[in-house]
């Protein structure tokens, strides 16, 4: 009889293990499948407004530390127009006028390139918990995944979102929702991931759509061809010279 | 007992990786820099790349209760190709001109607007440019004191300029400084203009310093007799609000002749950066302070001496995006405005179309007279 007590217990302490997951314990698994040293990626954005759509091939390179992206767009419409952003500041190179243009901070929350997402949105390397606090409300099913259901509320009003709702998919601990608020409480976007692939020991999703609820018929849509995770990319790369180089 | 446990630990071990490994595809990692050349996409670098733009600009003036219709079709090709350490560019264009404003024995023109070969210098951190190229110096504003072309259409900000022979070198000594060093040539008045320029980032601001030397000028005699300086500083960044000016002090040699141009601005923008506002002033010490005193001023944009020029642009989207302009002569008050419509049609088309509105009287720098009162330009541009 005591050990039969003592195997219960044993499974209930591993039960309790798998299933009394904290907020902060998501939020930190989410950010592993997001944290890197360095990483490079290809893809193309497609961008959809009624029956309009535009595509943009683009392929870039992040480091985390110092926060450095370089981003070059190949679609021969765009050909040539390169981003570098260091922490908050981010340049453009345009071959039209063989020029780089520095963008003022407050253009960050701008959509890139025209779409939905913004280039804070696109070149962001920092973790969710520096951010946002976070709370779990339960779990839910999304078509066949199994959801965490987590809300992130700001710490602070340097965050471009007062709140999001996100749907943690219980496997790979990838948000497949995520719902946007603006402070003053309105929700603004949508993005869902799907197409996720196992990279190592991270999972990513190459698909993303992200529709902004307030324009009607509208949506961008990224899916990455190729991402690589902590590989050996020079400082160089990010810097003036290779914004005008490369 | 142990057994019981390590098979019920197994049990669940296994449960999860096989769930977290359902319908998940493993992907290979790359580990070398050199492998990110697998990640370029789309248009190469490595091949002779040629595109293609036809521009149709469609204006009419009206001018002294008079109308003129005028049109200009342009068609561009340039064509690229980069190595390892060099790269080649060209831009050509030939125009076709139709309209009231044209002589019919002038109905077409081909300009070669930039023609250059670079070349990296992998291990110094420099390149160095030769052949018809933009010598970009000082900060890219509108009214920029150093710009070392100052013809510019008010009523059209978005035409190309034509560029100089140059060679240039430049120097990167960090990721975010670049110096360098310039010689252009004017083939027209047999002219040259050198500089030196330098420029580094500073707690978001990126600042610089230009010195630029014109040689004694055939054409302008008049205004500069002598060899020709200027010199001076710019900066642009984010304090709140962001912030960009500049300074450029004129001498000629002999100190026969004396200058001050100041340019100081704002950016901000508001919704998601939906709306862009931008205002700049400009003080030009050789300008005229009263109207109809005015007089060309050697290496200036204008004749007067307070501007503003204020933009407001609203981006709803990739697909349009409209925008409202004037730039203003704060002596006599006459006025260039702008307000325009840009709509991305399908995937290589625009259309934009503008009107002007202009308003001065005789004596005033933009006179209605002398520019016409309203303009309308509609434009239909393809790349392929």
């Amino acid at each position: 009889m005591k050990k039969i007590t003592i195997l219960i217990a044993i499974v209930a302490l591993f039960a309790i293990t798998l299933n009394g997951v904290n907020s902060d314990y998501i939020i930190t698994k989410v950010d592993s499948n997001q944290l890197f040293k360095t990483q490079a990626f290809s893809g193309k954005m497609i961008i959809e407004n009624n029956n309009r759509t535009l595509t943009k091939q683009f392929y870039g390179y992040a480091v985390k530390k110092g926060e450095k992206s370089f981003i070059k767009f190949t679609n021969r419409e765009d050909y040539g127009v390169k981003y570098l952003r260091i922490e908050d500041q981010l340049w453009i190179y345009f071959p039209d006028a063989d020029d780089i243009m520095k963008i003022a901070g407050h253009m960050l929350k701008q959509g890139m390139m025209g779409s939905d997402i913004s280039y804070e949105d696109m070149l962001e390397t920092e973790t969710i918990s520096k951010d946002y606090d976070s709370s779990i409300l339960g779990e839910v099913k999304i078509g066949s995944h199994f959801c965490y259901k987590v809300k992130l509320s700001s710490k602070h009003s340097k965050t471009k979102y007062s709140s999001q709702m996100m749907y943690v998919e219980k496997k790979t601990f990838i948000p497949i929702k995520i719902e946007q608020y603006a402070f003053g409480g309105r929700l603004i976007k949508i993005m869902t991931q799907s197409n996720i692939k196992k990279i190592g020991s991270r999972y990513v999703p190459y698909k993303a759509v992200v529709t902004d609820v307030r324009k009607k018929n509208s949506k961008t849509t990224v899916m990455f061809n190729k991402i690589s995770y902590d590989l050996n990319i020079p400082d160089k790369v990010f810097s003036l010279q290779y914004l005008r180089e490369k | 007992m142990k057994r019981i446990i390590s098979i019920i630990f197994l049990l669940l071990s296994s449960g999860f990786i096989i769930a977290q490994d359902d319908n998940i595809v493993e992907e290979p990692t790359v580990e070398t820099f050199d492998d990110l050349n697998s990640f370029e996409e789309g248009v190469s670098d490595d091949e002779l790349n040629i595109f293609g733009v036809l521009r149709n600009d469609s204006t009419v003036v009206r001018k002294n209760e008079q109308y003129s219709f005028n049109d200009i079709l342009e068609l561009r090709f340039i064509s690229e190709k980069k190595s390892e350490n060099t790269q080649f560019y060209a831009d050509g264009r030939v125009y076709l001109f139709y309209g009231n404003d044209f002589p019919e024995n002038e109905s077409y023109e081909a300009k070669l607007i930039r023609a250059y070969v670079r070349y990296y210098f992998k291990n110094n951190e420099a390149e160095l440019t030769s052949g018809k190229t933009y010598v970009n110096v000082g900060s890219n504003t509108l009214l920029n004191p150093f710009a070392l072309n100052k013809n510019i259409n008010f009523a059209d900000k978005s035409y190309d300029k034509e560029s100089q022979l140059a060679i240039e070198l430049k120097y990167f000594p960090a990721e975010l400084s670049e110096g360098g060093a310039f010689v252009i040539y004017d083939p027209a008045i047999n002219n040259y203009k050198t500089g030196l320029f330098y420029q580094s980032n500073f707690n978001s601001f990126d600042a610089g310093f230009v010195y630029v030397r014109y040689g004694s000028d055939k054409k302008e005699k008049q205004l500069i007799n002598n060899a020709y300086n200027k010199s001076g500083f710019y900066f642009k960044g984010d304090y709140f609000l962001t912030l960009k000016g500049s300074y450029c002090f004129h001498i000629a040699d002999g100190n026969k002749y004396t200058n001050h141009e100041v340019e100081f601005g704002f950016d901000y923008s508001l919704y998601d950066s939906k709306i862009i506002l931008d205002s700049l002033f400009y003080y030009n010490n050789k300008g005229s302070l009263e109207s109809g005193s005015y007089i060309p001023v050697y290496d200036s944009f204008l004749k007067g001496k307070y501007y503003n020029y204020s933009n407001i642009t609203y981006k709803y989207d990739e697909f349009y995006s409209y925008n409202a302009s004037i730039l203003m002569n704060l002596i006599d008050y006459s006025y260039i405005s702008t307000i325009s419509m840009s709509w991305v049609a399908t995937q290589n088309s625009i259309l934009y179309g503008s009107v002007n509105y202009i308003a001065g009287r005789d004596e005033d720098e933009f006179s209605q007279s002398q520019l016409g009162d309203i303009s309308f330009l509609f434009r239909y541009e393809v790349k392929f």
